[in-house]
């Protein structure tokens, strides 16, 4: 594979399925360090484009290839703080005039209940609810679909506890 | 907020990026890493070429001394040459490093899991070569002071010039050690954070 149609492959991919790396970035990190991981995730998905061989579908590939960097993710030194400050000159800034968007904060609750969970909880969770199935969690993960439903069960009532606890904090 | 409504939040466009901004910042990445990975092709090129060319210096003196220029008194100055080979296996060993580096990557058609592992065993990898490292100041440093020594002896250097140098030295070797033994202690970090999120795995009683 060329350079020209990595780069092709890469635009494709990083468009169609922005979510995804959304998700994760959202699910593993907060603040600047969300910058940071989201690069990592980026770059990741670069390097790993002439690895793919078609055999699954482009979304599992994503799957495997975001959550493993996510997983084995450690804030950047190296240049950290110019990285960061860099991509965020990229993001403008929130309108401060504007009310709280109920959903935006809703979805903020929900992120940082996730971001409590256990790294590997974590990353199921985040997976159930882009859809996957437990057979596909699996096999994503290395573990047993009794596996995955257990931990799946026990990460969603730790996840309805923790949103009660941070929906009371707020009213 | 019960389950249907969280999935339905979770589907939602406030749960996506905004396309702008996303398109600026996925090519910026990308564009900083192109950039960053042209610089270190750069200097590598830049630190072969130099030691080449000192190499090559060395290298005519042993072939075609000028007896006039080049006065080398090989059974007195002979530490010079094991001296030189440490820097080319420095250069050798980072431009190899850069290009497997290049190359490498956690295959994805392992579980998350197996990349766990697969991704420990190469930090430990990285540990004993940090240690192999440090270990080679040990055979570095005595042969650094037996090319002063010698140059000393051969009247090549006065006693101002070797202390200098001798000061210089010490800096660098300090700097160096320094600089690995703390690679190495964050690399063991890294090493106990994956054991731990392999205990995460392997700790249930079905997970493998």
């Amino acid at each position: 594979m060329n350079s020209t149609e990595q780069q092709e492959r890469f635009d494709d991919w990083t468009r169609e399925h922005a979510a995804i790396l959304h998700h994760v970035a959202n699910g593993f990190a907060e603040g600047v360090d969300r910058q940071d991981l989201m690069q990592e995730l980026l770059l990741a998905v670069w390097k790993a484009i002439p690895a793919f061989r078609g055999e699954s579908q482009v979304t599992s590939f994503l799957f495997r290839v975001t959550h493993n960097t996510a997983l084995t993710w450690r804030r950047t030194r190296h240049n950290y703080q110019r990285r960061v400050e860099q991509f965020e000159a990229l993001t403008p800034p929130a309108p401060t005039d504007a009310p709280p968007d109920r959903s935006g904060v809703q979805l903020e609750q929900l992120y940082a209940a996730i971001r409590q969970l256990p790294p590997v909880d974590r990353s199921l969770m985040l997976l159930s609810l882009d859809g996957l199935s437990y057979r596909e969690m699996a096999g994503v993960h290395g573990l047993t679909e009794s596996n995955v439903g257990v931990r799946l069960n026990r990460a969603r009532q730790k996840l309805t506890e923790t949103l009660k606890t941070l929906s009371h904090e707020l009213d | 907020m019960n389950w249907t409504e969280l999935e339905t939040l979770w589907r939602s466009p406030h749960n996506q990026p905004a396309a702008p901004d996303w398109d600026r910042q996925r090519r910026h990445v990308l564009q900083a890493y192109l950039r960053r990975d042209r610089g270190v092709r750069i200097c590598l090129a830049l630190a072969l070429f130099w030691l080449s060319l000192v190499t090559g210096r060395l290298v005519l003196f042993l072939l075609w001394p000028d007896p006039v220029q080049d006065r080398i008194n090989w059974s007195r100055e002979w530490a010079v040459v094991p001296f030189l080979l440490l820097p080319w296996f420095g250069a050798v060993g980072m431009a190899y490093r850069y290009w497997r580096r290049r190359r490498e990557r956690p295959d994805y058609d392992r579980s998350l899991a197996g990349s766990l592992r697969a991704l420990l065993e190469q930090s430990r990898d990285s540990a004993r070569r940090l240690r192999l490292m440090l270990g080679m100041h040990l055979v570095g440093v005595p042969l650094l002071a037996l090319c002063l020594v010698q140059l000393q002896d051969v009247g090549k250097t006065t006693g101002n010039q070797l202390t200098s140098m001798i000061v210089f030295m010490a800096a660098v070797v300090i700097l160096s050690v320094g600089g690995i033994s703390l690679s190495w202690r964050s690399q063991r970090r890294e090493i106990r954070r994956l054991e731990a999120l392999l205990l995460d795995y392997e700790g249930t009683p079905e997970g493998r």
